[in-house]
């Protein structure tokens, strides 16, 4: 019989194995199934909460209609004695009998005659607001989505400014606020501004050995120390003052606060066939490759003994740091500007239960508790464009090199740490 | 009566009926098939149970190509084969006692059914590593290639594995038989 008949009839032998299962075994991956589904509501509820937080913030940021009116209050502005005029007859009670509104001054010199009356319900015809036809007035540009009611009104609905049918002294108000706020620009030239910004990073932890590779380190670690740089991951939140320098102030200057943690999943697994013979101190001595022969009848196995360098686990750092960076905003159109900043910070690192690979005997060292104060050059590069009429919200992209390596095993080796971060940020012109 | 395909729906979209229905029909199988690879019942239910959950997590990636009971032997077998490199269960052993093996070119006197259950105990007599390729091989199907890379040696060493672990088991099997047949005079 051949080798395959006989692997055949083993086969058979197993073809119909069975062998009945306990109902704790469906039990223990019902619970992980159920807990699994519990942990994908928890994500989602993290969403939730993150979501609702970024609008809260937004919220937070936002002033009121009637703030913003009287942070950039047209009544303040020019023109303002008819605005004010047609403002206030908002108090007026309906009086059907009273005399209709003849006249309406918008700007000096232009009166409209407008036979309507304040609070009595309706809306005044466009025809008798703009008798002369729209843009018939250098002077008044008026845009043309204002050029019908039903633009006007799904503007201000939507801008959120009115909860009721816009009459006619909103429609005036509306207009002189557009007219008249400050646009993009102005509110840009701010010289105060807040900046939350939050967002994941990716962590780069890059290896430098200390000692010499033939003497101390085995000289495959050595050689494949570039090998050893482990990415993690993180996340960070900053909060910084800018002030706005220059004569355009497009240049900026912030100082703030940033919290982050970042991490180092080491996934080592070096083997290497030269095995180190080292003498009481852990100097190497020199280095041998053994070769095990195994002869069974006439068949020969041979294997090369190798040493194994392994260590799997996630080491954590806490990061508080304090960033000066110096900015230059760059406008990209109207409403959006990028901004590209560079600074340095200096950073309290620690970490507890650190364990890496020790070089010298390539077993593995924890270490309880570690810390380093260290500093760091920062750039960054955004983009922000106008939020509601609020603030500004921009994406980043920053870049983090701690200039003090992080040393490891009573400085065996050291780890350069660089962080690329994105996120969110918000913007406040203070 | 639903189609096994209905049944794989309903799990990816979560059904718990449809998982438990699942687990009924296969466990009895995947659970033999954990125990042939690990013997310790402790890790036979740990690979068995986290093989499951595995299944149940990658049934979306289930592309109908082979059976499903095919597509989670393999998981099943993959999650042995961990377990028993978790436990170095599968580091270098190297067999020394065995001088006097001989290797057969054919088998003779091979019964018409191996019976499985001394089978399965004289396989525990084999070094681990003999163990393993012999039932990836001739059980359960896979190629030199694969054991190769499952098991990270080199196709040369599994396939001297392989014959090796014959040899020893027809060994071991027509000793048992012997014995059987002279207990019965």
């Amino acid at each position: 019989m051949s080798h395959e008949e006989f692997d055949q009839k083993l086969k058979q032998a197993f073809e119909h194995e069975h062998e009945a299962p306990q109902a704790a075994l469906w039990e223990g991956i019902e619970g992980v199934l159920n807990q699994n589904k519990r942990r994908r509501f928890g994500l989602w509820l993290g969403m939730g909460i993150l979501a609702i937080s970024v609008l809260s913030i937004a919220q937070w940021l936002s002033p009121t209609v009637n703030s913003q009116f009287a942070q950039i209050d047209p009544v303040k502005s020019r023109p303002t004695k008819h605005i004010k005029q047609v403002r206030n007859t908002n108090v007026l009670v309906c009086d059907p009998h009273s005399t209709p509104i003849k006249t309406v001054q918008f700007l000096p010199n232009m009166n409209f005659d407008l036979p309507w009356r304040p609070n009595c319900g309706g809306t005044p015809n466009m025809s008798d607001l703009y008798p002369y036809g729209f843009d018939s007035n250098p002077m008044i540009n008026w845009p043309h989505a204002m050029e019908n009611n039903e633009t006007e009104t799904n503007y201000l609905m939507m801008s959120g400014f009115y909860k009721k049918p816009m009459t006619f002294d909103d429609a005036i108000l509306a207009s002189s606020y557009r007219k008249k706020a400050p646009n993009w620009m102005n509110s840009l030239m701010s010289k105060h501004h807040l900046e939350l910004s939050f967002g994941p990073q990716s962590s780069d932890n890059q290896l430098a050995i200390n000692k010499d590779s033939q003497a101390w380190v085995h000289h495959h670690l050595w050689e494949n120390s570039k090998r050893m740089t482990h990415k993690g991951s993180g996340f960070s939140a900053k909060l910084n003052y800018l002030y706005k320098i220059g004569k355009k102030q497009q240049y900026g200057l912030s100082i703030g606060c940033e919290y982050g943690q970042r991490t180092e999943a080491i996934q080592l697994n070096e083997s290497s066939f030269d095995i180190a013979a080292r003498d009481n101190t852990g100097k190497i001595i020199q280095y041998t490759q053994i070769l095990l022969k195994v002869i069974v009848g006439n068949d020969t196995t041979e294997y090369l003994a190798s040493s194994n360098y392994s260590l799997a686990k996630t080491n954590k750092y806490k990061i508080i740091s304090i960033p000066i960076e110096l900015s230059r905003e760059l406008a990209l159109s109207q409403h959006s500007f990028a901004q590209i900043s560079a600074g340095i910070g200096l950073s309290y690192i620690s970490s507890e239960n650190n364990t890496h690979i020790d070089m010298i005997w390539g077993d593995n060292k924890t270490a309880s508790k570690q810390s380093l104060l260290n500093a760091s050059l920062n750039a960054k590069l955004a983009v922000f464009t106008q939020f509601n009429n609020i603030g500004y919200i921009g994406i980043y992209a920053g870049y983090k090199d701690y200039l003090q390596p992080w040393t490891v095993n009573a400085n065996q080796y050291r780890i350069h740490m660089k962080d690329m971060q994105v996120g969110l940020s918000f913007r406040k012109p203070l | 009566m639903f189609s096994e395909q209905q049944v794989i729906e309903a799990c990816i979209r979560g059904d718990r009926s449809a998982q438990e229905a699942l687990y009924k029909k296969f466990s009895g199988k995947m659970l033999a098939i954990c125990k042939r690879y690990l013997k310790d019942i402790e890790l036979t239910q740990e690979a068995f149970q986290l093989a499951f959950i595995k299944v149940f997590k990658h049934l979306k990636d289930f592309s109908y190509k082979s059976s499903l009971e095919t597509w989670m032997t393999r998981i099943f077998i993959h999650e042995a084969i961990n377990q028993l490199r978790a436990n170095k269960r599968l580091a270098l052993q190297v067999n020394i006692d065995d001088p006097n093996l001989q290797i057969p070119q054919t088998f003779n006197a091979i019964p018409d059914q191996f019976d499985a259950d001394l089978v399965l105990l004289l396989m525990e007599k084999l070094p681990e590593n003999y163990k393993i390729v012999l039932m990836m091989y001739a059980i359960d199907g896979y190629t030199h290639k694969e054991i190769g890379e499952k098991l990270n040696m080199p196709e040369g060493t599994s396939r001297s594995y392989l014959t090796r672990a014959r040899s020893m088991l027809w060994q071991m099997y027509q000793q048992e038989m012997k014995r059987h047949e002279s207990r019965r005079i």
